[in-house]
């Protein structure tokens, strides 16, 4: 094992930060607000569907190099901030000069209420940092994590496309990153561990420092829950539902963050988050992409992994249709073993899943479709962009000709886990493309499905959901031809 | 220069951009301050048997936990009627309705103390719908109607005649800063509140009452709010009396707020409501005859829920006149958290009503809805509303021919119609509908002012008003409009927080009147100061030698300087004209005030002119339904606003953009769910989705109409904040449009709002969301 350190150290804005105690189970707004009085970092939901906590994180890449992405606050916690430099609202005005995105926004009347105010100036910022010049929807995607109740956002747009012209301030240099840097540097390569106890009870933190010493300490502390990028632990902590003591957190792994590709197959490690596949995915399975493209947003994308989609079990996990369809594995590492298991056999019930307690999730492997086949994702969601599916599918056929080789069919939304439709995949095989087939496909599927009632839509509507998709699928097909 | 008309940014813009605009709950934390939470009642409905505190009040960190035995005063209010009771004690009425509260040394000891609280309570069978309020004849205050003509006649006379039922749904408000207040003990018996409200006053009022104490010892502040929408004009006075409650009792600072699930899960939204309809109109679309009885899901007290039923009725005529009509309101009670205020404020559940009847009118007619939106127009002859107030200045025919010009309407209709016939995927709809709101608060006596100007030696000045700041800009335009009246830069001028000590008894930031109101209180307090700075500024202009004999009438402020008309190279800068001033011991302060003129309503006959004028709008929106998932994209939309003078075009247009999408939020897609206890699902922006920067469309025109015939109000200008809601119906319309194409004359019943999955269904119904290709 490697050295050991208990402290965790970071940087807000140019401010060096020790923790080591309580205050490493607090999310990162919290802290802001409360330990350091950097109250320009707003809480409206504590649950990543407001970007009103918007800050821009600076981590360690694998090269060692601070690369800086947006993420909400809410749902990132201080003992996942390691070696991190966290840049708040107030880091843009440490000269006594406004940022041009803040001057932007004034004379175009982005705020009125202002509480959404400094999330969206952060996440503008963060444009700034990747790009000199973006027209309206690139605007629109990159603030689609971020809610304003009072302006109907024109204003917003307006101020966002009125900073094309403008030269920024280097605000990296000014927050002095590249010293950050070297600093965070120096202190890698160690095992964190925060142990305390509070109200009588035993809590533990760990960051591991590599992947080898993640599966000892796993074996070692079999109960302990995994964090990767915290958006649905972080959601399950701060609404009640989670009451972890123990947390060892696992993003910053780079032996698992991995994206490979070869003719055959793409691999993920665990660890990637969606911000990454999406852009690796575009070449070989755009469609994949497409439904990245609106998964969540972009705060959630840059935090959110893959293993934790997989791991979090949901029904309604975007992810998991294409994978089921095109029969993903998952390889599952222990500190003794690793194993291969197929992603359609990995959920047993209702986040049920094959997985020890000494293991963790290493990566996915993902066959590409074949040559004559045909691939077709489909999300429905109350909301089009930064809302979880309804119903989800994925129509994965290889053809022979005209006909249908053989179909993989995987539905979310509609039973406890993402479902095969075997007697529709079996019905589809020898037939065509054709709308008949696919009214008949339509009503088999029903048959099938055994979907409920909740807040994101009736029974009914999603039965009618999924039949209606193969619909519109065979007459997709048709009017492309 | 003046401000007045100018671009000038929001007062706390800058405050806003970088974090450093304060509200409650970033003002620091001080010496000895206490959490608040409380315990809510575990139904919707139930019966407290026991309540045993022994336990909870021994966990470390608990300071005191408080019942309605511990309440100094009266434990009862309501801003119309007084039903409500801040902590139950035999009965409670909805799920989480106040009855402990707790106070703590952190919010750990709190959960904790919830949990041990022994509470014993009988479940009793709670009413959750409309429906069922209606069939156990359960309601609050008494049957409203307004009415005129022969609705018999008409219907006899009509060609056709549609009856039916609509729903519109209700809606959140989520502003994002969540309920919140802070409230430190003072001197004796004295207290200082923070609230995140839009009413100080109703806060001052509640929590002096509720607390045994006198007006005049509480002291009520707001700085500003992080958004309000109307969920704050009553409701803010939950956590203000949790935290003075605490405060009182401990005598130390105390502050609460809710988190996001809490506050949508116990506070009161836009009515839902539900009407029954019967309509006659001709064969070429008139309507004759129309009756409508709404039910507004009212909760489980009155709240407002009068004036807003009352406000339903008098904008079920929207734009049209409808020469015999018959419309009467009720208000169910529900086992739901008090239905209150939200931008509108009744007035959208009346527009949809009679859009969605125009709508179907067009589509039964197999016409073109804007030309029987013309037809049904007020006009020349036809000018008198149901109410009996005449409609002036109608500039409503005019403005929506020139929206159907910019707006390129006839065109894009005829496309969607082709578009239609081909899509197989896919189908468009557009509407254009107009709006025509009333501007005032249907209670007379809200309709009043108060203003304080204080201008200090250096000649910058300080004014406060009643009126408070949400994010809407009024104070940026407080700034304005007094700067103008001294002809000194806006930077001169400053608005403070609202506070109850400076301006008593004033009336609710609502109503879209907040500018209206405080503005006119604002500009007399100035002409009072002006009048006196003038009398003496003339003393020091005259020139005897040159025949000049000192006038106030010829004395003129202008640009930071004050000259006599008649010499007007002698100037004296308005700086040195204060100081001087100071010295000869002129007054430099003055308290204004102002109520509205010539309104007046006979609540009994249904009767009178309750509004000081209307503003008018108009929207024209596209939308694009997928046939086989209902999902929705609005894709155009096209904005014509009447608002008079613009103070701060900048800010009215933002009111404008603001409120429209805010509106097609409502119309579309903002849907409350609850399950059979009564319990929200919908609490968070997880579940409940408000409109997105995706959601809005590129194409988003917002033009300005030129009204100037409008003569009345503060510098000529004309309500803003509520009017642009209701063009949201548009795209409601808009999506019946798109459903009429397949579904045919037969109608597009929906209900609003239109999520996927109602489109969805209504295309099923048919059997057309299959498509038989
Ligand atoms: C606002 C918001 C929007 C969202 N939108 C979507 C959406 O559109 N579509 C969608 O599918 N999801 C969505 N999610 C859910 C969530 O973002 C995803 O499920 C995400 O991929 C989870 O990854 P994570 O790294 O954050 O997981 P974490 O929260 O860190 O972990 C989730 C669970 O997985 C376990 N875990 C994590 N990594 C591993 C591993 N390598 N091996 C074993 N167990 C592991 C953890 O112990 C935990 O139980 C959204 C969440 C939020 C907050
Ligand atoms: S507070 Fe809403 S995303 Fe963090
Ligand atoms: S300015 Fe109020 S929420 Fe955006």
């Amino acid at each position: 094992m490697n050295n050991l350190r208990n402290e965790i150290v970071f940087f807000i804005n140019k401010e060096k930060v020790v923790v080591a105690g309580e205050d490493a189970f607090l999310p990162l707004s919290s802290f802001l607000r409360y330990r350091k009085n950097l109250t320009g970092t707003k809480v409206v939901c504590s649950e990543g569907d407001c970007g009103a906590c918007t800050v821009i994180l600076g981590w360690l890449d694998e090269n060692r190099k601070i690369h800086y992405t947006m993420v909400d606050s809410c749902i990132q916690f201080v003992f996942q901030l390691d070696l991190c430099h966290v840049i708040t609202v107030e880091g843009l005005n440490l000269n006594n000069e406004l940022h041009p995105v803040q001057n932007s926004m004034i004379r175009h009347f982005g705020s009125q209420c202002g509480f959404c105010t400094p999330g969206i100036v952060m996440a503008l910022t963060d444009l700034t940092l990747k790009q000199k010049s973006f027209n309206a929807p690139e605007i629109q995607e990159k603030l689609t994590g971020n809610l304003c109740r009072c302006t109907g956002y024109e204003p917003i747009v307006k101020a966002s496309l009125a900073l094309n012209d403008e030269s920024m301030p280097d605000l990296l240099s000014s927050l002095d990153s590249a010293e950050i840097e070297k600093q965070l540097q120096q202190l890698a390569d160690s095992n964190v561990i925060i142990e305390f106890t509070q109200n009588g009870e035993k809590k533990t933190a760990i960051k591991p420092a590599n992947l080898a010493d993640a599966l000892t300490l796993k074996a070692k502390y079999p109960q302990v829950r995994l964090v990767a990028g915290a958006t649905d632990f972080g959601v399950q902590t701060n609404k009640g539902r989670a009451k972890d003591k123990n947390v060892m957190f696992i993003a910053h792994l780079h032996e698992i963050g991995y994206l490979k590709k070869n003719a055959e197959q793409l691999e993920f490690g665990a660890t990637a988050n969606w911000s990454r596949i999406r852009d690796f995915c575009r070449s070989e399975i755009p469609q994949f992409s497409e439904i990245l493209d609106i998964f969540a947003a972009e705060q959630i994308r840059n935090a959110a992994t893959i293993g934790g989609n997989i791991a979090n079990g949901s029904p309604i996990a975007d992810s998991l249709p294409v994978l089921f369809a095109l029969n993903a594995s998952l390889k599952l590492l222990s500190e003794s073993s690793e194993r291969i298991v197929p992603i359609n056999s990995f959920y047993r019930g209702y986040k049920q899943l094959d997985l020890q307690q000494n293991e963790i999730i290493g990566g996915v492997i993902l066959p590409l479709p074949v040559k004559n086949s045909v691939l077709r994702l489909f999300k429905v969601s109350r909301r089009k962009d930064l809302d979880i599916s309804t119903v989800t599918m994925a129509i994965y056929l290889e053809m022979d000709g005209n006909k249908i080789q053989s179909a993989a069919i995987a539905a979310g939304g509609v039973g406890p886990v993402v479902l095969r439709l075997h007697s529709v995949e079996k019905f589809l095989v020898d037939r065509t493309i054709e709308p008949s087939v696919f009214e008949e496909a339509a009503r088999l599927a029903a048959e099938e499905i055994s979907p409920i009632s909740d807040v994101r839509g009736s029974k009914e509507y999603r039965t009618l959901l999924i039949q209606n998709l193969l619909q519109k699928f065979s007459l997709e097909r048709e009017a492309l031809v | 220069m003046a401000s007045n008309g100018v671009y000038i940014p929001h007062e706390s813009a800058k405050g806003h951009v970088t974090g450093q605009a304060h509200y409650i709950d970033d003002l620091p934390r001080l010496h000895a301050e206490l959490y608040v939470g409380y315990l809510g009642s575990p139904v919707a409905h139930g019966k407290i048997l026991s309540i045993n505190l022994d336990k909870a009040k021994k966990i470390p960190g608990v300071v005191g936990i408080y019942t309605h035995k511990d309440i100094q005063g009266e434990n009862l209010f309501g801003p119309i009627i007084k039903d409500e009771k801040f902590l139950a004690y035999d009965v409670t009425h909805f799920l989480s309705e106040p009855i402990c509260v707790i106070a703590g040394e952190y919010p750990e000891a709190i959960e904790k103390a919830k949990a041990a609280i022994e509470l014993e309570i009988e479940e009793l069978e709670p009413i959750l719908s409309i429906d069922k309020a209606i069939e156990k004849q359960k309601f609050i205050g008494k049957k409203i109607k307004i009415e005129r003509g022969d609705t018999s006649a008409g219907f006899a006379a009509s060609d056709h005649i549609l009856e039916g039922s609509f729903i519109t749904g209700g809606q959140e408000q989520f502003y994002l800063e969540s309920q919140i207040a802070f409230a430190i003990p003072q001197e004796e018996n004295d207290l200082l509140i923070y609230s995140s409200t839009q009413n100080p006053t109703e806060i001052q009022k509640v929590v002096a009452e509720v607390l045994g104490l006198g007006h005049h010892e509480v002291v009520c502040i707001c700085k500003r709010m992080g958004g309000a929408f109307g969920g704050k004009e009553t409701q803010g006075v939950h956590v203000a009396l949790m935290a003075a409650l605490v405060a009182q009792k401990t005598r130390r600072p105390a502050r609460c707020g809710y988190d996001k699930d809490t506050d949508m899960k116990v506070t009161g939204k836009r009515h839902p409501y539900k009407s029954f309809y019967k309509m006659g109109y001709s064969q070429d679309g008139e309507i004759l005859a129309l009756e409508i009885d709404y039910y507004s899901d009212g909760g489980c007290t009155a709240d407002l829920s009068p004036s807003v039923l009352s406000r339903t009725l008098m904008h079920t005529d929207n734009a049209y006149f409808l020469p015999n009509i018959r419309t009467t309101g009720q208000i169910c009670y529900t086992n739901f958290p008090s239905n209150t205020a939200f931008r509108g404020f009744g007035g959208p559940q009346g527009v949809a009503a009679i859009e969605n009847l125009i709508e179907e009118i067009a589509i039964r007619l197999g016409k073109d809805s804007l030309e029987i939106r013309k037809k049904n127009l007020y006009g020349p002859g036809r000018e008198t509303t149901p109410y009996g107030q005449i409609v002036r200045n109608n500039i409503l025919p005019n403005l929506i021919e020139r929206l159907v010009t910019e707006s390129d309407y006839h065109a894009r209709l005829a496309e969607i119609q082709e578009y239609n016939r081909s899509s197989k995927l896919n189908l468009k709809g557009i509407a254009l509908t107009p709006v025509k709101f009333g501007i005032s608060f249907t209670t007379k006596f809200l309709n009043q002012g108060n203003a304080l100007v204080n201008i200090y030696t250096d000649g910058t000045v300080q004014v406060s008003s009643g009126g408070t700041e949400m994010g809407q800009g009024l104070y940026t335009k407080l700034r304005q409009i007094v700067a103008d009246q001294f002809a000194i830069p806006v930077e001169d001028v400053k608005v403070m927080a609202t506070s109850t000590e400076k301006n008593n008894n004033a009336s609710p930031t609502a109503a879209s009147a907040g500018t209206d109101l405080n503005g006119n209180a604002a500009v007399n307090a100035c002409e009072k100061i002006r009048e006196r700075l003038a009398g003496f500024a003339a003393t020091l202009l005259a020139d005897q030698a040159a025949g000049i004999s000192p006038e106030a009438a010829e004395v003129c402020f202008d640009d930071a300087q004050v000259f006599d008309r008649r010499l007007p190279d002698k100037k004296i800068s308005f700086k040195e004209l204060v100081i001087k001033a100071y010295k000869e011991r002129i007054s430099l302060g003055e308290r204004g005030f102002y109520a509205t003129p010539g309104i007046d309503f006979n609540n009994d006959t249904g009767k009178g002119n309750p509004f000081y004028y209307f503003t008018n709008g108009a929207a024209v929106t596209e939308v694009l339904i997928d046939r086989f998932t209902g999902e929705l994209k609005l894709e155009k939309i096209d904005v014509l606003m009447d608002i008079g003078n613009s103070i701060n075009p900048g800010i009215d247009h933002g009111q404008i953009t603001g409120g429209v999408v805010q509106g097609l939020g409502w119309a579309t897609n903002e849907a409350l769910t609850y399950n059979e206890k009564g319990e929200l699902l919908s609490h968070s922006p997880t579940t409940y989705k408000i409109p997105g920067i995706k959601d809005i469309p590129l194409h988003f025109n917002v033009n300005f109409f030129d009204n100037p015939e409008h003569q009345i109000n503060v510098l000529r200008s004309k309500a803003v904040a509520e009017p642009p809601l209701m063009l949201g119906i548009s795209a409601f319309c808009a999506v019946k449009n798109a459903l009429s194409s397949v579904l045919g004359t037969s109608g597009a019943n929906i209900n609003l709002p239109a999520t996927g999955e109602e489109i969805l269904m209504a295309l099923q119904k048919t059997g057309v969301a299959k498509m038989q290709s």
